[in-house]
């Protein structure tokens, strides 16, 4: 669970932005609440339905569906997808606040010989409000390889940025 | 910790060798003709761990229902790995138990933590089955799910 809540976070830059915060502090602690909970060990899949609210000290995301989906091997989730009415408020170590509202996200993992590929997107009148301004497009997508280089792009931006390249604005 | 936690919870519900068939007979055997208190059973690993227990069930009493079904009460299942290492604890107050179906349920709370106590899940109203070994859960209310990383996690994902 909490590689789960970790690679939520991941989508946002949170984990690691508590790495840096929190270097020695207490614990992190996350708490999820929702109206119900489905695992399928065949589908390797867990589900959070109803009302899903995520919170840790500095993350809230709320929505309606939460899809975590594990790989044949490994330990490390390789899809999330939060669904409907999604919406995340987290501050980063500096203490800035940042904003995202969107129909759907999505986070993806692999580890292909040796490098690991994080990608997601928001799409669904997606929204993203930052201390520098604000970011539509749709979708808006990002990658990150090994951790590193976080990449954003927004398909048919309506405010700031363009179509082919990265914000100006460092989001994460 | 080789799974995620919800994963390796689940995977210590699966442990609830509980909805085994071995198990299953067992228990079953055990309170076919009268109502069973106090009642615990451990299945152990496969050999060159046989020494160690996998699963330990423990329930404050089992009862014959119709149709082979069971109902205990006060059950708690404590799956380990093979180091003797507690992993998952899972509680509830009372299920229904369908041994050789493979499935069992209730209206009632059920609690499912990690062996460091952690971490745990919690909710009201659930449904497990083992379907060609494969488990299924759902819980259908309230659901409370909190997870406490070891302050050495390190935050990596």
């Amino acid at each position: 669970m909490k590689r789960i809540l970790c690679l939520l976070l991941s989508v946002t830059g949170v984990a690691g932005a508590q790495t840096n915060a929190l270097p020695d502090k207490a614990a992190p602690r996350f708490e999820i609440n929702s109206q119900g909970w489905d695992f399928s060990q065949g589908e390797r899949q867990v589900v959070y339905y109803g009302q899903v609210h995520i919170t840790d000290p500095q993350l809230r995301l709320d929505c309606e569906r939460l899809t975590v989906n594990f790989p044949p091997t490994g330990k490390h989730p390789s899809h999330l997808q939060a669904e409907t009415n999604v919406v995340m408020d987290f501050t980063d170590a500096k203490g800035a606040k940042y904003h995202a509202t969107a129909a759907k996200a999505i986070y993806d993992y692999s580890v292909v010989s040796g490098v690991t590929n994080e990608s997601g997107s928001f799409s669904g009148h997606p929204q993203i409000e930052t201390p520098q301004g604000q970011m539509t497009g749709e979708p808006i997508t990002w990658s990150r390889v090994n951790g590193q280089n976080l990449k954003l792009h927004a398909e048919h931006p309506t405010m700031g940025g363009d179509a082919t390249n990265a914000l100006p604005v460092k989001l994460f | 910790m080789k799974f995620a936690v919800p994963l390796r919870l689940a995977i210590g519900l699966l442990a609830l060798s509980l909805l085994s068939l071995p198990a299953a007979d067992n228990l079953l055997n055990a309170v076919k003709d009268l109502h069973t208190k106090s009642f615990t059973s451990e299945w152990y690993f496969d050999p060159p761990h046989e020494q160690q227990v996998n699963t330990r069930l423990t329930c404050a009493e089992a009862a014959p229902l119709p149709g082979g079904l069971l109902d205990l009460s006060a059950v708690k299942i404590e799956s380990f790995d093979d180091q003797g290492r507690l992993e998952a604890v899972v509680e509830t107050p009372r299920c229904t138990f369908a041994p050789l179906a493979g499935w069992a349920n209730s209206p009632g709370h059920l609690r499912i933590r990690s062996g460091d106590g952690l971490s745990w899940l919690e909710g009201d109203g659930f449904w497990l089955r083992r379907t060609n070994s494969l488990l299924s859960i759902s819980i259908s209310n309230h659901v409370h799910t909190v997870i406490q990383l070891p302050e050495n996690h390190g935050g990596s994902l």
